[in-house]
């Protein structure tokens, strides 16, 4: 007969545990934990002393993969194996040097991925960026908005914001943009990592999202911009859904019917027998957070005044919510049954009164692209693919690494289901964004933002390859051919994949999204020399200019006439009546136009030399990166 | 069971005045460089991390929740909707007053965190004596 130790009944306390002191808490770092910590030190040690060797002015067509030098890539190499040993499922336990070590190792990851640019670089980068502190600061100054001379100004809120913020701060809104990707990156991954921990099982996996979607996150919107703040809103939203408001099943009578009825109910069986998915498989979301109903109350409050803000700031992320919510009511996983009808109401209502200046007379271009998918495709997809040799490298990688994300999220997905384990939540995340297209282009920027919403799902759902295998004896037979560790080497692949691709991806635009000193210089001498009221013409929109004085010049971009090298051509179209004209011609403008129109690269030389030796231009300002002309009207001083 | 319990609400009533009252004093002192208009290097980062924080903490400390992240998250949410929210309110209005306006409200949210600081400190001393 077996004995069978039985564990000495634990003995009630008499008095209250003592709590942890310094000293024990220190005697709970482990050796692990210590190299964990000196791979981070000496990861962020390498990449600070990579950055004196990158110069973003000296990127080639590619942008600033050729700049990164060997220590770059090894502070990377370092920080992944800090994670790596950090997140070891024999570690990865409710330690407090663990936690902070993740902690640690994830911001550090992130400061080498979307930290680089903005360190390297002397002036704040992205010339759009500009334009956006030239909004607030209009708003900041004279406390009213100008919705007939942006569009972008009938969806204030972010402006309005940053203004507001600035003025308190002592500071011009200029002050936001130079750490905006890295503050933003990193103020991503909070409600990332409720996603997270709403949807997988193991501590491992969920940190894995976090940096996945750091690794995957190329697409450049997270510059000072109202969708680089929404897209933090639009996850803040969806986590309070999964976590606080999620539901495990048909909620909604008509959601429910239409699940239960036939021709649904038998698609779901023929799906299930194609992909091998077991009938019994179970749902992988993590049980609801237990939340008073007072609390909940408030929650609820609190989330309609941010969707309010979404709806305020960003034509573009509201919609997204609406779908989001609309959907997850529909397969039954939350309970909010009338938010996205509240979001709804709320996007009309603004777009009906606030933003009049935005759909008056532009009907046909904001509902035209309605059901044509082909079309919205070519805008987004054929158009962009124009420009120089190395441009077209830069997109076909950009568009393969979408496309390998968005494959191995499905492939994950499917995977789970096979074993059991369906994320239903996630895929509805991830699908939501592609509806978008179904409606209109967005300026050809649709894909952009298809991806953009739809990474921070695939990096979970591709993450939930490293997520532990239910406990479940059916589930764990079907794993006996070992696809538990073919699973975490797709993962890691992808996460070695993603971070070869990123700076060609990320920084393939450097040549015209880095700001050079010559750039700034050239407009803080325009806007302290050229009298207001004047027009200034720049060749494309790749120059830091309208920060402020928004309206106090007549700005216009002409990449037609300037890019052709045409001195005649010119001064007919700008030497006429009225104010007085002055371009503003930087090497930025001419990387763009090589990349983009083809003109030759030292496009800058030749033009000013063609307009200094012409009599109908006087050069006024000049440095080695830039040139200020002025336009002389026969007749005039 | 019940000792361990204690000690746990015990812990978390701590935490939550501690990061009520840390609010509090981060808020008085921007809400002061605010209305001193003192220029100092420091100003731009606190009285940004204030104006988003204070406010969206100060709401959110009435949320007992256990999920940090959620928690900031939706603390950092609701401070930018804040902020938003009520500079479009001042253009709508035609109230632009923004130095005024932000000393009210880092103001306003500390006198919010400190009372709740106060607050969770007499309820826990009244447990305590029960």
């Amino acid at each position: 007969m077996t004995q069978v130790e039985v564990a000495p009944r634990a003995t009630r306390p008499t008095t209250p545990l003592p709590r942890a002191t310094l000293l024990d808490r220190l005697y709970e770092i482990e050796v692990l934990d210590a190299v964990a910590l000196a791979l981070v030190v000496f990861g962020i040690g390498l990449w600070a002393a990579s950055l004196s060797s990158i110069d973003a002015a000296a990127s080639s067509d590619y942008g600033l993969v050729g700049q990164l030098p060997v220590t770059w890539w090894m502070s990377i190499v370092a920080i992944i194996g800090a994670l790596a040993v950090t997140s070891r499922p024999a570690l990865v336990a409710r330690r407090w040097p663990t936690a902070w070590l993740l902690v640690l190792g994830t911001a550090a990851f992130a400061l080498v991925l979307h930290g680089t640019a903005s360190a390297a670089e002397t002036v704040p980068r992205y010339p759009t960026a500009y334009v956006h502190a030239g909004f607030a600061d209009y708003i900041a100054l004279h406390g009213r908005t100008l919705p007939h001379l942006d569009l972008r100004m009938s969806w204030a809120g972010f402006f309005a914001g940053v203004g507001f913020a600035s003025r308190a701060m002592g500071v011009s809104p200029t002050w936001f943009i130079k750490w905006s990707p890295l503050v933003l990156n990193l103020a991503y991954l909070i409600p990332l990592k409720v996603i997270a921990d709403a949807n997988l099982r193991s501590r491992r996996a969920r940190w894995a999202a976090l940096w996945l979607f750091l690794a995957a996150n190329w697409v450049g919107q997270d510059y000072l911009s109202p969708q680089g703040m929404n897209l933090f809103l639009y996850l803040t939203v969806v986590a309070v859904l999964c976590r606080v408001f999620g539901a495990r099943g048909p909620v909604w009578g008509p959601a429910r019917r239409l699940i239960d009825s036939a021709p649904v109910a038998s698609t779901r069986r023929l799906t299930r027998r194609a992909f091998g998915v077991p009938a019994d498989a179970r749902s992988a979301e993590a049980a609801q957070l237990e939340v008073s109903t007072p609390a909940q109350l408030l929650l609820y409050g609190l989330m309609v005044f941010i969707i309010f803000a979404s709806i305020s700031s960003h034509q573009f992320t509201p919609m997204m919510i609406v779908l989001v919510a609309a959907a997850l009511v529909l397969i039954g996983r939350t309970r909010l049954t009338g938010l996205w009808i509240l979001c709804a109401g709320g996007v009309v209502a603004w777009t009906s009164f606030l933003a009049v200046s935005y759909w008056s007379g532009h009907l046909r271009n904001l509902f035209g692209g309605v059901g044509h998918v082909g079309g919205t495709l070519d805008q987004n997809v054929t158009v962009r693919l124009q420009g120089s040799s190395a441009r077209l490298f830069v997109l076909d990688a950009r568009i393969a690494f979408a496309i390998a994300i968005w494959s191995v999220a499905v492939f994950a997905f499917v995977r789970c289901l096979r074993q059991g384990r369906s994320h239903w939540t996630l895929l509805t995340l991830f699908l939501c964004p592609f509806g978008v297209l179904l409606g209109q282009s967005y300026g050809g920027e649709g894909v952009l933002r298809v991806f953009l919403f739809s990474l921070a799902p695939a990096s979970v759902l591709i993450a939930s390859l490293l997520d532990d295998p239910p406990r479940d004896p059916y589930a764990r037979k079907r794993n006996r051919f070992g696809a538990i560790r073919f699973a975490p080497t797709v993962w890691a692949i992808t996460l070695v994949v993603s971070l070869a691709l990123f700076p060609i991806a990320r920084w393939g635009n450097e040549p015209f999204e880095a700001v050079s000193t010559g750039d700034l210089a050239a407009v803080e001498w325009v806007y302290d020399h050229i009298p207001e009221g004047s027009r200034l013409v720049a060749a494309t929109g790749a120059l830091p200019w309208r920060y402020a004085h928004l309206t106090d010049y007549r700005y216009g971009v002409s990449p037609g006439l300037l890019l052709d090298l045409s001195p005649h051509d010119i001064h007919e179209a700008f030497a006429v009546s009225g104010p007085t004209t002055y371009l503003v011609l930087t090497r930025g403008q001419g990387n763009n136009g090589s990349l983009l129109y083809g003109v030759p690269r030292d496009w800058l030389e030749q033009i000013t030399a063609a307009l200094a030796g012409n009599s109908g231009f006087r050069v006024v300002y000049q440095n080695p990166d830039a040139i200020v002309v002025k336009v002389v009207v026969r007749g005039t001083p | 069971v019940r000792l361990a319990v204690d000690l746990e609400v015990r812990r978390r009533a701590t935490n939550d005045v501690a990061r009520s009252a840390g609010w509090a004093i981060t808020c008085i002192i921007a809400a002061l460089f605010v209305a001193c208009d003192v220029h100092l290097s420091v100003r731009p980062p606190l009285v940004l991390v204030a104006m988003i924080c204070g406010p969206g903490w100060a709401l959110c400390s009435f949320l007992h929740m256990r999920d940090k992240g959620l928690l900031w998250s939706v603390a950092i949410s609701t401070g930018l909707a804040v902020n938003v929210t009520l500079g479009l309110a001042m253009i709508a209005t035609n109230t632009w007053r923004p130095i005024g306006a932000s000393a009210l409200l880092l103001f306003g949210s500390a006198v919010v965190l400190a009372s709740r600081a106060l607050a969770i400190t007499i309820e826990v001393s009244r447990r305590d004596r029960a």
